[in-house]
Formats: C-alpha cells, structure tokens, sequence
C-alpha cells in the first residue's frame, strides 16, 4: 500500500507536483498516467526517497522509505533502465545491489531467470539494448521480492513480445497480492493491463478511477443510429428506455439501450437502418479529454488556456466518442 | 517467496557492512580502478628514478654543503606525489561516474539513509589507499635508493627509524587525507573534474603561494591546510620549515579537516535531491 497525502514538489518556480493524495492498493495493477512532463516520474522519486517533498508526505506500508528497515525489500523500482554504469556485468550490477540490501546471492540468479537475461549475465551492460536494460531494471526491482512495485515506463523500448511479457508479469504480481504502479503515457498499453488508472496533468490529479468507470463515465456508452425511417423510429426506442441526441450527418446517438435491441426493435416494426454503430470511450480518447489542458507546451507553442481543475466527469461527458469497429 | 501485503516490523534491519561489501564490490569491479592503482605505481616509481638519476649524474657538481644537506629519504619520495594525484582521481571518479551515469539514484535507492553510502565509499577508498599507498611508497624508495646506490650519493634504508617513520608510517596515517576530499568534493559538485582541480588546488596552494605571502601568513594559514599537515605528520626532516607542524597537532588538524568535509558532505547529501 502507497499513500500519498497532499503531496507537493516544487522546484523554484515551477510546480512539478500539486497537492496529490491517492492511494496505490494491493492486488491489482494501478495506471500512473499523465503526459510527458506531467510529474509522474517526481512523484515516483518521492516514493523511494530520492527528492523530498515540497509538502505532503508520501508512504509505503505508513513508513517514509528513508526509515524503512529494509528498503528494497518493501519496495522495487524501476526508475531509469538506462541509469547504470555501463563497464559491469549484468550479474555484477544485481550483486552490488543485493550485497547492500543483504539478499543472498542466489536471489540474483533466479532474477536473471524470470526476466530471461541468464544468457546474458556475464555481459557488460553497455552492450545491452533498450530492451535488455528495461529487463535488467525490472530484475532489480524484483530483486528484494518487495509486496509493493514501482515501474516507470517499462516498455519503453520492448519489442512487441517483451510488452506482452512486460503486461503478464505485472498482473501475475498483482495476482500474488503485490501493490503494482505502472507509468506510462501509452494508454493503448494501460487498458490491456490496469485495473485502475491514478491520471495526472501538470502536476494535479485530475482522475481516480477504476479502469471500468474511466472508460465508460459520464454519458456512458452509447450507439449511433441512421435510418431514413428515424421518426418512426423515435418513439419505440424512446418507450424502450433510449434517449436520443441528435448527431451529424442526421444520425442519432442513443444511450440507455444497446446494439442488439435497437436492431430487434427495428426489425420487428420493419425499419430500414443504415448504421448501428455501438461506441465505447476508449481509454486513449478519455485521456487525451482529460489532460489536454494539463499539458505543459502545446504543440502550435501557446501556452495551456485554462488550469485542469475542472471537474472530471463534466469533460468525460463532453468527451467526444471514438468508432469501434462491429467486428467483435 | 510470497510477498506481505503490510509492513513487517520483523524484517531485519540492513546492518551497515551491507553498504560496506556493496561499495567494496563497485570498487573492485570498475576497470579503472585497477587501471589507476598500476599507474600510480608506475608514474610515481618512473619519476622517482628519473629525478634520483639526475641527482645521481650531477653529484659531484653539488657544493659540499648541498651534499652534506641532502636527504635521501625525501628526494627519494618526490614520486609520490603524482601516485597520491591518481588516488585522488581514482575517488573523485568513483562517486561522480555514479552521478554522471544516473546510478546514484540505484544507490541512494537501496540504502537511502545517505550518511551510510557516503562513509561506506570514504571506509573502503581510505582502505585502498593506505594498502597501495604503502607499497606504492615503499617500491619508490627501494627504486631512488638503487639509484642513489649506483652513483654512490648517500643512501638510506626502511630499517631506519626516520625513513621507515616517512616511508611506511606517515604513509599509513596520511594517504587517505586527499582521496577523502576528493569523496567529499565529488558528491559536493557531482563532477570529477571539479572534485579533482579543487583537491590539487588545496595540495599546491602552499607551493605556489608560500613564497609570495608573509612568513606569518605561511605559519598563521597555509600551515594549517591538509597537504601540509599530512608531510608534518609524514617527514619528521622538514622541521625548520616555516610551516612545520608538530606532528601531534598535524594529526588534530587532519582530523579537524576530515570531520568538517564528511560532515558539510554528510549534511548537504540529506538536504539536497538526488
């Protein structure tokens, strides 16, 4: 368990983090997302130790990590893959570290073999790829066989095997009762493996939500309907429990009844339909709505017009809605 | 091993040997540690036989009294200088690679309680450096004394009281002095460069500048800074200099030195974000 209380970090003027407070729970695997820039990483720094907080406070298990007994062993992290000497070997840069934790040295060797590095562990990791770093990262944080874990971008840099691989060591830890908090600002990757996302822009926490909820808040899923035929069909989906908003190109959006029935509907009263299209809030989508006030430098260079302290659901609702393809 | 889902009061504490092997094991696994060791040995041996050589060749131009003055001990040792500048190289390096390459965030991850890494680093180079500096010490000696020999210039031997006193003792007392500024330098400017310019510049400062100021100044200040101490402690012969410390008072103020660094280091690595 992670707690942070109104967790702040300031450098000079800037504010990296502002006031969070979450909490990061056993058992599943917790999306950390937020664009580049948006004080994911600093907030994971607060978490094992290395910059302190401005105000608030940070905890692992109620304990700051500086006074944690046995640091590691309560919390890994993978922080920065890349950030290591480059001259050792895979095997020599896990002792040191499992040398300073008082792990034995076996528990390097049984590292090396869950993220498949075993060939490789006499080779000095300057040669190693992006890939092979991200593993040699998540081997050290794995190291200490910590109940929490802290992943900052892990696949950054894996090859389409290695993010599977990635996505199912993640929740099999999750599924072993450990507190896993992923980074990333891939959200096509969170939603194969997050069962709760924490969002963050500039700083601010501006979602906590379950996967579920994120994806589908505010106005919820809905379907769009085009039919030469919608006066007639109006008011037989409406006594069905739809509401119907009117869309471009004279369609209609209607929530509150599914696909399936509105095509029963149209049949039984022998109604032409040129599109039924059900549409889910992707995560990407959810996303993009929620923090696009919250990234620091747009791309056309002017600056954010107006801080995110808006209320989440209000722009889910008003969150625009991607396709999904009826091949399902 | 299955994980607890709450804090485990029963966890042992990591004792601060952990942090000791691990620092000794980074040591020992850069090359450049080995690299540098060798090279001090060379350098300070090399030179050494080169300036014995030049004093052995022009020998019997010496006035009587320069030969009557001259200390074989001393001019046998002038080598050891530039080995003692690589064992400053060699601790300056082996924090500030960790900074330059973003490890010390690995380091200060698994032992986050700061003070420990720092002593751990100053424990095991100020045991590299004894050690080497010893033998780096002694080699330079036995190769001026040779060369003395080959000329017939005045020799002395490591069974002397005095030169065993500069040789093997002093050594043993002072050879940590610079490689533990230059720890404490390197963590404070996270650079090896700066680490390494601002530890020769508290090394030469007496040379460059002793004869530009005031006797009093010499006595009062440049007397008192580390290098100076380290020969008052190290050569009992250059008591009729000006900036000659008793060597127990050399000892305080080495002391007084090593607390002020460690301790400003110790501080400054607490306050500040790694």
């Amino acid at each position: 368990m992670i707690s942070a209380r109104g967790l702040t970090k300031r450098y000079g003027d800037t504010l990296a983090v502002d006031d969070l407070s979450f909490e990061v729970r056993p058992g599943i695997v917790t999306g950390f997302l937020g664009p580049n820039g948006s004080g994911k990483s600093t907030t994971m720094r607060m978490m094992v130790g290395l910059n302190t907080p401005s105000a608030g406070a940070v905890t692992v298990h109620g304990r700051a990590y500086r006074y944690l007994p046995a640091p590691i062993q309560e919390i890994g992290a993978l922080l920065d893959a890349k950030a290591i000497q480059t001259h050792r070997t895979a095997r020599q840069h896990l002792r040191w570290i499992a040398q300073a934790a008082g792990i034995p040295g076996q528990r390097v060797e049984e590292v090396l073999e869950t993220v498949g590095l075993a060939d490789v562990a006499g080779k000095k990791v300057g040669g190693f790829s992006l890939g092979m770093s991200q593993r040699l990262g998540i081997a050290t944080a794995l190291l200490g066989a910590p109940p929490v874990l802290l992943f900052d971008e892990p696949v950054n840099g894996l090859d389409p095997e290695g993010i599977v691989w990635v996505r199912t060591l993640m929740r099999r830890l999750a599924a072993e009762g450990r507190t896993v908090l992923v980074s990333s600002h891939l959200m096509s990757e969170m939603q194969e493996t997050a069962d709760h996302v924490l969002v963050i822009g500039r700083g601010r926490l501006i979602a906590d939500a379950t996967m579920a909820s994120f994806t589908t808040r505010g106005s919820g899923d809905d379907v769009r309907v085009a039919s030469p035929e919608l006066d007639a069909l109006a008011p037989f989906l409406q006594s069905a429990g739809g509401a119907i908003a009117p869309d471009h190109d004279g369609g209609v959006l209607v929530t509150g009844v599914n696909a399936a029935r509105i095509g029963e509907i149209a049949a039984i009263h022998r109604i032409t339909l040129h599109e039924l299209t059900p549409r889910r809030a992707s995560l990407e989508t959810a996303f993009m709505e929620l923090t696009r006030d919250s990234v620091e430098y747009r791309a056309d260079g002017s600056g954010p017009d107006s801080p995110a302290i808006e209320d989440t659901s209000r722009i889910l609702a008003g969150q625009q809605k991607e396709k999904e393809t009826i091949n399902i | 091993m299955t994980p607890s889902r709450t804090f485990d009061a029963s966890k042992p504490a990591i004792p601060f040997t952990a942090t000791l092997v691990s620092e000794w094991a980074k040591l020992v696994t850069v090359r450049s540690t080995w690299f540098t060791l060798a090279l001090s040995l060379f350098v300070s041996t090399g030179i050494t036989a080169l300036l014995s050589w030049a004093t052995g060749w022009s020998w019997n131009d010496w006035s009587a009294s320069d030969q009557a003055e001259f200390d074989p001990i001393l001019n046998s040792l002038a080598g050891s200088m530039f080995g003692a500048i690589l064992f400053v190289v060699l601790s300056g390096n082996l924090v500030a690679t960790e900074y330059a390459s973003g490890m010390i965030r690995q380091t200060m991850t698994v032992t986050p309680r700061r003070g420990r890494v720092l002593l751990a680093k100053v424990l095991v180079v100020s045991a590299v450096a004894i050690v080497a500096g010893i033998i780096v010490n002694v080699a330079t000696f036995l190769v001026g004394q040779a060369v003395f020999a080959a000329f017939d210039v005045p020799t002395a031997s490591l069974s002397d009281g005095d030169a065993f006193r500069s040789v093997v003792l002093g050594m043993a007392v002072t050879s940590p002095v610079l490689p533990i500024l230059g720890i404490c330098t390197a963590f404070l400017f996270r650079s090896a460069a700066i680490a390494i310019t601002g530890v020769l510049a508290i090394i030469f400062m007496p040379s460059f500048f002793g004869p530009l100021i005031p006797q009093r100044w010499q006595e009062d200040v440049l007397a008192f800074l580390p290098g100076n101490a380290s020969n008052s402690i190290a050569t009992g012969n250059l008591s009729d200099s000006s900036m000659y410390l008793d060597p127990s008072l050399a000892a305080v103020v080495l002391a007084v030195w090593m607390v002020v660094f460690i301790g400003g280091t110790h501080i400054m690595l607490n306050l500040r974000d790694v």
